[in-house]
């Protein structure tokens, strides 16, 4: 009676907390938050004291770009809390900002999305920054089951669906049936580990040094996973290791290519485990259904081209591949007073 | 229902058609395209016959589409679009809200006001006999906003709850000369200071979308005075005789000013949609 009450007065949540990315989802609202999961922390150096400067979009600006006394932190890494503390202060500011100050405002309920490879140890630890950043009762649903339920896959009934989620840190494949993961894999390469091959790539080949942000900037522009029929070039400013001093490079398409190829490999080979390991009824609906892929690694040019040629099956890209695993989330907050049986056990 | 289920039909054959023509054009035969995009022959045949009650499923036709379009290098956003009409997905995908940062005082209307209401009925209850006066004091206060005091008239909006009885009252006070110079804000008589009719009781709406919106504005009497989807950056001034009801689809887009003032249309949006009533 007193948890229906308070569930009308409270907002409840699902949150995407990707490596790269947060996303929120009000119920009845939509999606009411995109950003960089990226703190900028100041720290007063004469007192020793600490304190957050920005979150979001706003820091992530600051990435790479920072005074002494300014620390930019990306909190997650590899689909999972790699800085407890700033992982919690994150999702306070990040709570904060979508919910309006209300009188009676209980603390919401919240689903978080946890990658399917991620332990125990790292799923409380997730399960915990949520409660002490103010939730009354956390659910956690594993990643691949949100971006199946995103892409508007028919998770529920007794056909075998695939779904490839690319996103910051991870890449997750898994086979759903009647509501349930029937396999999943999860490698920890995803956009960033694009980002670092691209970066070696060019400290190797030109002996020049760039920044995260121009290696995310020349994936996004001219990064592809499949030959493709045009060769683009991009114009790079960088420091070349050797003298020591800023220049700007030219680097074409290709190059590009050959830098992901060992990245992108590891998620063929997940993606051709994945398919071994399915049971024979399930990879037949498969064959005739073929594999949807989200997350933003999905948007890289041409990635469903090399796994189609790669798997022989058909592979499409699920619409708005970025938001699927948040929307799916928020579905599932939809059915929460109902269900359970879609929510990960929680140690 | 059956000319809607034809209409959804030629829509499916013609994007089916569309697609062929885009290959014949480009010299591709279907087992090429079958080869590329992986998908068996039979799946590509029922595309272009645009029979998609036979492939897996909505969300496999419009992804089967998409790939396709794309490979055909056609404009595949827009035709999966006007799939759409025929392959209705359960839910369209959601965009980014944004999120109502309702200022405080709109917010904690509607709680002061119901601690109002248990005050005044726990004085009921507990003195019958000093409740009479009690509800005799709060009248001057709801009547407030026909005194030409530039404040009241600018809490009006917000507070349209509480003072919802007071419209009735500027029609009775019309027939007396010098009443309505009173009840009418400021604006309203120094725009239109030669015309003598917009005084009396009319209120002025002024209506700007920054995107594509549908609006219903209606006025006492139950004119529609706007009933259309509005382009983006469409603008409307309208005039009528208030209470207004006013309906507006995506109205985080929508600004929207009564006599002059103007609504904050935050505190009113449910979903996208925000109704309230101007008086």
């Amino acid at each position: 009676m007193l948890r229906s009450l308070t569930g009308y007065f409270s907002n409840d949540l699902a949150i995407d907390l990707g490596t790269a990315n947060t996303l929120i989802y009000m119920r009845n609202k939509g999606i009411v938050l995109d950003e960089p999961s990226v703190v900028a922390i100041h720290n007063d150096i004469p007192s020793n004291k600490k304190s957050i400067l920005a979150v979001g979009l706003e820091a992530k600006k600051m990435l790479g770009r920072t005074p002494g006394s300014i620390q930019a932190i990306r909190p997650m890494k590899d689909g999972v809390i790699a800085d407890f503390t700033v992982t919690e202060q994150m999702l306070k500011q990040f709570i904060k900002k979508v919910t309006p100050n209300r009188f009676f405002a209980a603390s919401p309920r919240i689903v978080i999305c946890v990658p399917c490879g991620s332990t125990q140890v790292e799923r409380r630890a997730i399960k915990d920054s949520a409660l002490a950043a103010g939730a009354r009762r956390v659910e956690l649903i594993e990643e691949t089951m949100a971006a199946a339920i995103g892409a508007g896959l028919p998770v529920e009934e007794p056909t075998g669906s695939m779904v490839v989620d690319i996103g910051g840190g991870t890449t997750e494949v898994g086979v759903i049936s009647l509501g349930g993961v029937v396999y999943s894999n999860s490698v920890r390469v995803g956009g960033d580990k694009f980002d670092e091959a691209i970066i070696n790539y060019i400290r190797r080949n030109y002996g020049m040094l760039i920044g995260e942000a121009t290696a995310e900037e020349i994936k996004k522009t001219i990064g592809s996973a499949f030959p493709g029929a045009e060769v683009k070039e991009m114009e790079v400013k960088g420091r070349n290791l050797a003298e020591g001093i800023p220049r700007a490079f030219t680097v074409s398409s290709n190059e590009i290519l050959e830098a992901l190829t060992e990245p992108l490999n590891q998620i063929v080979s997940a993606v051709k485990i994945t398919l071994e390991q399915t049971p024979p009824e399930l990879g037949a609906d498969i064959a005739d259904k073929g594999m949807v892929l989200t997350g933003g690694g999905a948007l890289l040019k041409d990635i469903d081209r090399l796994l189609a040629e790669e798997t022989g099956l058909p592979v499409f890209i699920a619409e708005e591949p970025l938001t699927c695993v948040v929307r799916g989330s928020g579905k599932s907050l939809e059915k929460m007073d109902k269900v359970g049986t879609i929510f990960t056990s929680v140690p | 229902m059956e000319a809607d289920n034809q209409q959804q039909d030629s829509t499916a054959v013609a994007i089916g058609q569309e697609l062929r023509a885009a290959r014949e054009g480009k010299g591709l035969s279907i087992g090429e395209v079958a080869d590329r995009l992986k998908l068996s022959v039979k799946q590509l045949n029922a595309i272009e016959r645009g029979d998609f009650a036979s492939l897996p499923g909505a969300t496999f036709a419009r992804g089967f589409v998409r790939s396709y379009a794309r490979y055909m290098e056609m404009n595949a956003d827009a035709l999966v679009a006007r799939l759409d009409q025929c392959v209705p997905l359960d839910t369209p995908p959601a965009a980014l809200v944004p999120v109502n940062e309702a200022p405080a005082k709109a917010s904690l209307a509607l709680p002061l006001s119901l601690g109002a209401l248990l005050v005044i009925a726990g004085g009921w209850f507990l003195l019958p006999g000093a409740a009479e006066p009690e509800v005799q004091s709060s009248v001057p206060l709801a009547l407030v906003p026909t005194v030409a005091d530039p404040d009241a008239s600018a809490l009006q909006p917000t507070t349209s709850d509480v003072v919802a009885v007071t419209p009735p009252l500027v029609p009775a006070s019309a027939p007396q000369p010098a009443a309505p110079a009173v009840t009418v804000p400021l604006a309203v008589a120094a725009s239109a200071p030669s015309a003598a009719a917009p005084v009396a009781g009319q209120g002025r709406i002024e209506l700007r979308v920054r995107q594509e919106a549908w609006v219903s504005i209606t006025d006492a009497d139950g004119k529609k005075l706007v009933y259309a989807t509005l382009a983006a950056n469409d603008s409307r001034q309208l005039q009528g005789r208030p209470p207004f009801r006013v309906v507006i689809g995506n109205a985080a887009n929508a600004e929207l000013a009564y006599n002059g003032q103007p609504i904050d249309l935050g505190s009113k949006i449910r979903g996208t949609t925000a109704k309230l009533e101007l008086n």
